[in-house]
């Protein structure tokens, strides 16, 4: 089985389609993001892990279409979002919404949280000035900013504020998509729980799709039920996430299983990282294939 | 409390250190303000020996990295350091002149930074900051400092160093970079190594491949304190940790010792927020609130107005006492008094 069998699974809200993104750099090309296919199911949450350089960021910006492919395509509840004019992307966009990892530089400095919250509302022209006002207290309610502090501008909240803040404002426009980009790592581990617990609550809520990226294992684990790896740009490992936990398979999964140290359970010793050189990627001819059940591992041919 | 510089170190109870390559007593960094001093760093003790790596462990606002700069006169512009001892070959590095601590840093303590890129000096090749440290104390001429440079490079693990030795720093990958601020720090072979969170801005993979190094350097005899808010990071590579909140020490002990049975309820709160893989909770248990603010921190233990197990508060807002509890191992709640 090769990867385009994972597009026929049914009732996907995003279909991405040998995906590929090259930018120009003065050091020449770099793929950012090479021949990547999945989908996101309705209501799903995936899980995207990779290090830095990865392509894991450029991937959710290419799905949001903050940045056009090289090749490949994205198609959003049945329409290639390529063949949308960008002046009419507007209502396409207020169905997909993102939280980022500095919530501080997300965030207009100069308005208050509760302005900050209704100017996506105010962008799309929806409802009157009280009423937007009115809509930002409720979500801010929500995510648990209350009472006065709304009228606070970002500067004067903590990180994990800041970053509830943010998310208020995602969820805004009542989108059926939301996606979070390492929305945890710049707050400190008290903190962490918190907003996982907050994004988790209104995923349910709202029966939300979610895309979650990050770089922290244990992070995806939570959240996602299927998870994606990457690595070089390329995807290297798709499956259920029971399955990539229990039955990592691809060695690039298996170092970072192995590499990452936990607080509990067998002491990690010093040589149980696998020795595995990632540049193979750049040479074999490889492609996803489907060793169990919706579980796909990049294998050179 | 300023005692002379070359004193003989002594001990609470009067007997002369033994084998501790650093000792820190009772070290207090404040930022000096019109409303009332902002205390960075409100009490902070701890002994190192040789061989061995020392974990301070906090969030941010901590006072964890203010703490272990003030022993290199590195506090931030506008702290002062208003008490404390900091006994480090027989001498008080709290006591010396800014000369004379030029003398130990870079030379006796080195520090490892966080971000290589940040420093390193992208406008000088490696061997011209590799080989600084040895030429500015006069260890060697300019051809050995070339060597030892290439050396330094080889033993962290760069390939090619003779190549890589005249590059710069924005020419290397993220882990070279990093290695190569190591490599750096240890050109003098320093008996202690400060290092500022060295893996946070790193892979996982890079992230093991430093802590691997780092540990080399232990196991030839340097110590290390390693400042990290990740839990993982200190139980893998430390054998002693510091927890540290509201520029106070929470607690002291083993590294085996906290993660085994952790007395403080901050510490206890701090491992059971901290996400682990396999973790089959359906809610995590969140801290509520937030780190306070260090302007406008609450009474007695800073922590109490988070702490779950707030009993009595009354209790609570007293200054709270480290209490011993043998082996080492000391907690500032006094609700361990009644554990015990």
């Amino acid at each position: 089985m090769s990867a385009e069998s994972t597009l026929t699974r049914t009732d996907a809200l995003f279909e991405v389609d040998r995906l590929g993104k090259v930018f120009d750099t003065r050091g020449g090309q770099v793929r950012a993001v090479d021949d990547v296919s999945f989908t996101v199911g309705r209501g799903e949450t995936i899980g995207v892990v990779g290090e830095s350089g990865s392509g894991k960021s450029t991937v959710i910006r290419l799905m949001l279409r903050l940045q056009e492919p090289t090749s490949g395509r994205v198609v959003f509840d049945g329409t290639d979002l390529a063949t949308i004019p960008s002046r009419r992307l507007g209502p396409v966009r207020r169905r997909m919404q993102m939280v980022f990892q500095n919530p501080y530089g997300s965030l207009l400095p100069h308005f208050s949280a509760v302005s900050n919250v209704a100017e996506p509302l105010r962008v799309h022209g929806i409802g009157t000035k009280s009423s937007r006002r009115e809509e930002a207290l409720r979500l801010l309610e929500l995510v648990g900013i209350g009472g006065r502090a709304a009228d606070l501008y970002p500067r004067q909240f903590s990180g994990g504020q800041q970053q509830r803040i943010a998310i208020a404002r995602a969820l805004a426009l009542e989108p059926d998509f939301l996606a979070c980009d390492e929305p945890t790592s710049s707050l400190d581990v008290s903190i962490q729980s918190q907003i996982l617990n907050l994004v988790q609550d209104v995923q349910r809520e709202l029966s939300l799709t979610c895309v979650f990226v990050s770089h922290n294992l244990a992070v995806i684990e939570r959240v996602a039920s299927r998870v994606l790896v990457m690595c070089r740009g390329r995807l290297v490992e798709m499956a259920p996430t029971d399955r990539l936990f229990g039955e990592p398979t691809h060695p690039y999964t298996k170092i970072l299983l192995a590499a990452a140290l936990p607080i509990d359970g067998a002491e990690p010793i010093e040589s149980s990282v696998p020795d595995w050189d990632s540049t193979v990627l750049d040479k074999a001819d490889a492609s996803l294939v489907e060793i169990a059940p919706d579980h796909f591992v990049r294998i050179a041919q | 409390m300023r005692s002379n510089v070359e004193a003989e170190p002594k001990s609470a109870d009067g007997a002369t250190t033994g084998e501790a390559l650093l000792e820190v007593r009772d070290l207090r960094t404040y930022f000096e303000r019109p409303g009332g001093d902002i205390k960075a760093v409100d009490g902070l003790s701890y002994r190192l020996q040789r061989g061995r790596a020392l974990g301070i462990v906090g969030e941010s606002g901590s006072g964890k990295s203010v703490g272990v700069r003030s022993l290199l006169g590195l506090q931030p512009r506008g702290a002062r350091i208003v008490s404390g001892e900091a006994w480090f070959g027989g001498r008080d590095l709290l006591a010396m002149s800014a000369a004379q601590l030029r003398q130990v840093r870079g030379k006796d303590i080195s520090m490892v930074f966080q971000n290589a890129m940040d420093a390193l000096n992208p406008t000088l090749t490696l061997v011209q900051q590799i080989s600084e440290p040895l030429l500015w104390h006069g260890i060697c001429g300019k051809s050995e400092a070339r060597t030892r440079a290439i050396a330094a490079l080889d033993s962290v693990g760069i390939p090619e160093p003779e190549r890589r030795v005249d590059m710069y720093s924005f020419q290397l990958s993220g882990g070279m970079r990093q290695r190569a601020m190591i490599a750096a720090a240890i050109v003098t072979n320093p008996s202690l190594i400060i290092a500022d969170e060295p893996t946070t801005a790193v892979d996982v993979t890079v992230q093991r491949q430093i802590l691997s190094l780092l540990r080399a350097l232990k196991d030839a005899g340097s110590a290390v304190i390693m400042i990290t808010h990740d839990l993982g990071v200190a139980r893998y590579f430390c054998d002693d940790i510091v927890v540290m909140y509201g520029g106070k020490m929470m607690e002291r002990a083993s590294i085996k010792e906290f993660m085994a049975a952790p007395k403080h309820p901050y510490s206890q709160a701090l491992l059971g927020s901290t996400l682990v893989i396999g973790d089959r909770r359906d809610r995590l248990t969140p801290i509520p609130g937030a780190p306070p603010d260090l302007s406008r921190l609450p009474a007695g233990c800073p922590f109490h107005p988070r702490c779950g197990q707030m009993q009595d508060a009354d209790a609570c807002r007293e200054p709270q006492q480290l209490i011993s509890l043998g082996a080492g191992s000391e907690a500032a709640c006094w609700r361990v008094v009644d554990e015990r």
